[in-house]
C-alpha cells in the first residue's frame, strides 16, 4: 500500500516538488508552497488552512488553499526557516573556543560562547521558525508522522563571496554583504562539520519536542556548512541559496525511506 | 523652642509614615544627582540590582553591556546564561569585596587561586559559577571565558558615568591561602568544601566600607566624574553560616550593609542611596511587597521601588502607580518572580 504525504514549505520545496514533476513519481504526494517565510497554518475541525489572506490566495493560485488532516497518512514541513542561519548569525561575533584554538577564528573583537549556549541559542531560533510553528500546530491535531526537512545549506560557491564581503565589501550589493558576510567565519571545513551537528543535534531535539522528526540534509550533498556546487540551481539570476532537481530527488528518496520507516506506524 | 517644630512632614513618623500607604510616603527619597538618558549607566551587585537593570533598560535609560547575547537567543535562555543581567557577565555580586576582587583581577593581577571548580567533569568558574549552568569543557576553557570577560570588564570600567550597585550580603566563603572571595560556597554548584581550605567569611562594616572606598577609587581613576548609585537588597538571607539564627543573621547584615551605604552617602557627594530597601523591608510595609515566603520581593515590590526612584528621576513624572496585586496561593507561577537569577536561592536546596 502507498501512503500519502502533505509537504509544506516554502520555496525550498520546489526541488522536490521539480523532481517529483519530472520523474513522473505517482506516490500520493500533495505540495502546499508558499515562497517566503509568510506561511503560517491554523487547524480547525480537523482541515488546516491560512488565516492569512495573502497565503491563502498563493495557495488558492497553486491548487487547495486547505486540506484534511485526515487526508494524508504523513506530513513533512520542507525550509521556513529551519536552517543553519541561526548559529551562522551568531558566528559572526562568537566563537566556540575550541575553534580559537584548533583553527585561529577567534579574532579580537569576537565573543566566546560556550557550547550549550550556542545549542540554546540555536534551539531558540529553530523553536521560533515557521516551520516548527506549523508543525506544532498538525501535531495538535493528529497523531501521524510530522517530518522537518531543513533547507539545503547555502551552495559552496559562496564561499567566494563570504571573502570579498570581509576584504572588498564594496563589490557587494547590501544584501549580499549582508547573506554572505556571515559566513566569514564557518568556511574552515572543521568548523562547518562541527557547527553541522551542532545544528543537526538542536534541530532533531527541537522536532522531537513537538512530536517531529528531522530529516537532515544528506552528508554526500555538503562540505561542511555548504552544499556541493553540484547542487545549485541553474537560473538567468544568480541564486546560491535554492537547490536543482538532483537534489529534490535525493529529499524525495529521503522523504520515501523516512515513510517506509514510518510504515509500522501508518496503519 | 525645639529643634522638631515646623519640621518637613517626612520628619514626623505620623506625617511621614502613620496611615499612610508605603508607596506614598512623603519625600522618602530625594536625589542627589539627575541622571540622564544619555548617561551610560553600570548595574552590578546582588539578585535585587536585575529589577533595577531590567526596570532602568525599559524606561529607556542607556544601559552599558559589554558581553551581550547572541542574536537569536531568547531572553529566558540569555538571563539562564547570565547575558543582559547586568553590564557584564560576572553574575551575581553579593559582597563588595568580590566586585573589588573583579576589579583588581581586571589590572592584571595575579589570578585568583582555586577559581575552577568541577562538577559530574565539567568545569565552572567559581566566580561567577551561576553564568555557566552547564559548565565548560575543561579547566583551559575557563580560563579562555574569563580572560575574554576580564577584557570585557575592563571597557566597561572605562565608558560608564554612573555606576548603580545593589549590596547583597555581608556572608560570604573565602580561600584561606589566598583570601578569594567566591559568590557561592563551595560545594553548591560545584567544586567541593574542604573545611582547610575554605572559610567562612563575615564582612564587618569597616571592611565594607573600606572596600567601597577602594572601589570607588578605582573607578573615578578612570572617570572623575562618575556617580554611584548604591541600594540594598531587600532579599533576606536563603541561609546563614554565621551561627545565628537567619532572621537575625539577616537583620543583621543589612543593618551593615544599609549602615555602610547611608556613611558613603552621607560622604561622598557622588554617591546616592535609593532607599528601596526601607520601602520595601521595613515594618510599615507589613510584609506586603515579598511572596508568601517573605524572601523573594513581589513583582509589585520592584514596581513600588522603582516607581519611587522613577518619581525623581523621570521628568515626565512618575509611572503610573500600580495597585497591589492579590497576593499569589503557593502555587502560582510568577514570571517575574523566577526570572530573576539567584544562585544564593540553590542552599534552600540544603534546607531540612
Amino acid at each position: 500500500m502507498t501512503h500519502s504525504m502533505c509537504l509544506i514549505g516554502n520555496s525550498h520545496l520546489g526541488c522536490v516538488k521539480m523532481a517529483y514533476d519530472a520523474d513522473g513519481e505517482t506516490a500520493p504526494y500533495k505540495f502546499f508552497i508558499v515562497p517566503g517565510l509568510d506561511f503560517n497554518l491554523e487547524v480547525k475541525d480537523g482541515v488546516a488552512y491560512s488565516p492569512d489572506r495573502r497565503t491563502a490566495r498563493r495557495l488558492r493560485q497553486r491548487g487547495d488553499a486547505e486540506f484534511r488532516l485526515d487526508d494524508f497518512d504523513a506530513f513533512a514541513i520542507v525550509g521556513l526557516r529551519v536552517s543553519l542561519s541561526g548559529i551562522v548569525r551568531i558566528y559572526r561575533s562568537f566563537a566556540l573556543w575550541n575553534h580559537k584554538v584548533e583553527e585561529g577564528v577567534v579574532r579580537d573583537g569576537h565573543y566566546l560562547i560556550s557550547r550549550p549556549a550556542l545549542k540554546s541559542a540555536a534551539m531558540d531560533f529553530l523553536a521560533e521558525s515557521p516551520a516548527l510553528k506549523i508543525a506544532r500546530k498538525i501535531r495538535n491535531n493528529t497523531t501521524k508522522p510530522i517530518f522537518i526537512v531543513g533547507q539545503p545549506c547555502a551552495m559552496e560557491t559562496v564561499k567566494e563571496l563570504a571573502v570579498v564581503a570581509t576584504t572588498h565589501p564594496e563589490k557587494l550589493t547590501v544584501r549580499e554583504r549582508r547573506s554572505w558576510g556571515n559566513l566569514r567565519n564557518t568556511l574552515d571545513e572543521t568548523i562547518g562539520r562541527d557547527l553541522y551537528e551542532i545544528y543537526k543535534e538542536v534541530a532533531s531535539a527541537v522536532a522531537a519536542e513537538c512530536g517531529a522528526i528531522f530529516v537532515p540534509q544528506p552528508d554526500d550533498t555538503r562540505t561542511g556548512i555548504f552544499t556541493k556546487a553540484q547542487y545549485r540551481i541553474t537560473k538567468e539570476v544568480r541564486d546560491d541559496r535554492h537547490a536543482n532537481v538532483d537534489f529534490g530527488r535525493r529529499v524525495l528518496a529521503q522523504m520515501k525511506a523516512e515513510m517506509a520507516a514510518a510504515r509500522p506506524y501508518l496503519g | 523652642m525645639s529643634p522638631y517644630r515646623n519640621l518637613a512632614a517626612n520628619a514626623y513618623w505620623k506625617t511621614g509614615v502613620e496611615g499612610l500607604d508605603p508607596r506614598s510616603f512623603p519625600a522618602l527619597y530625594k536625589k542627589k544627582f539627575a541622571i540622564s538618558p544619555t548617561d551610560r549607566i553600570v548595574t552590578a551587585g546582588s539578585c535585587f540590582a536585575q529589577h533595577i537593570a531590567r526596570v532602568l533598560k525599559g524606561k529607556g535609560y542607556r544601559l552599558v553591556d559589554v558581553e551581550p547575547a547572541p542574536p537569536g537567543m531568547s531572553q529566558t535562555t540569555a538571563e539562564r546564561f547570565g547575558y543582559g543581567l547586568y553590564s557584564a557577565r560576572y553574575g551575581n555580586i553579593y559582597s563588595i569585596r568580590q566586585l573589588l576582587q573583579l576589579l583588581q583581577e581586571t589590572k592584571g593581577g595575579t589570578p585568583r587561586s582555586e577559581s575552577i571548580w568541577e562538577r559530574n567533569g565539567r568545569y565552572f568558574d567559581a566566580l561567577r559559577p551561576g553564568v555557566e549552568p552547564e559548565g565548560l569543557e575543561s579547566p583551559e576553557e575557563v580560563q579562555a571565558h574569563r580572560a575574554r570577560h576580564l577584557k570585557a570588564v575592563r571597557r566597561l570600567m572605562v565608558g560608564m558615568d554612573v555606576f548603580v550597585f545593589t549590596f547583597g550580603l555581608t556572608e560570604a566563603w573565602v580561600h584561606r591561602e589566598s583570601g578569594t572571595v567566591y559568590p557561592t560556597a563551595p560545594g553548591t554548584i560545584a567544586g567541593e568544601f574542604d573545611p582547610d581550605k575554605f572559610e567562612f567569611k563575615n564582612f564587618t562594616f569597616n571592611e565594607v566600607y573600606a572596600d567601597f572606598i577602594a572601589v570607588r577609587r578605582a573607578l573615578r581613576r578612570r572617570n572623575a566624574n562618575l556617580r554611584f548609585l548604591v541600594t540594598v537588597s531587600p532579599v533576606p538571607l536563603t541561609a546563614t553560616a554565621s551561627g545565628d539564627h537567619v532572621l537575625a543573621a539577616t537583620v543583621h547584615s543589612k543593618s551593615v550593609l544599609r549602615a555602610v551605604a547611608g556613611e558613603l552617602s552621607k560622604e561622598f557627594e557622588d554617591v546616592d542611596y535609593f532607599p528601596s530597601y526601607e520601602l520595601i523591608a521595613a515594618h510599615p510595609s507589613k510584609g506586603a511587597f515579598y511572596e508568601r515566603n517573605l524572601r523573594s520581593v513581589a513583582p509589585w515590590g520592584v514596581d513600588a521601588a522603582m516607581n519611587l526612584f522613577m518619581s525623581e528621576h523621570n521628568d515626565q513624572g512618575a509611572m503610573a502607580p500600580t495597585a497591589p496585586r492579590r497576593r499569589p496561593r503557593m502555587d502560582d507561577d510568577d514570571d517575574e518572580a523566577d526570572r530573576v537569577i539567584c544562585e544564593e536561592v540553590v542552599l534552600e536546596a540544603y534546607a531540612p
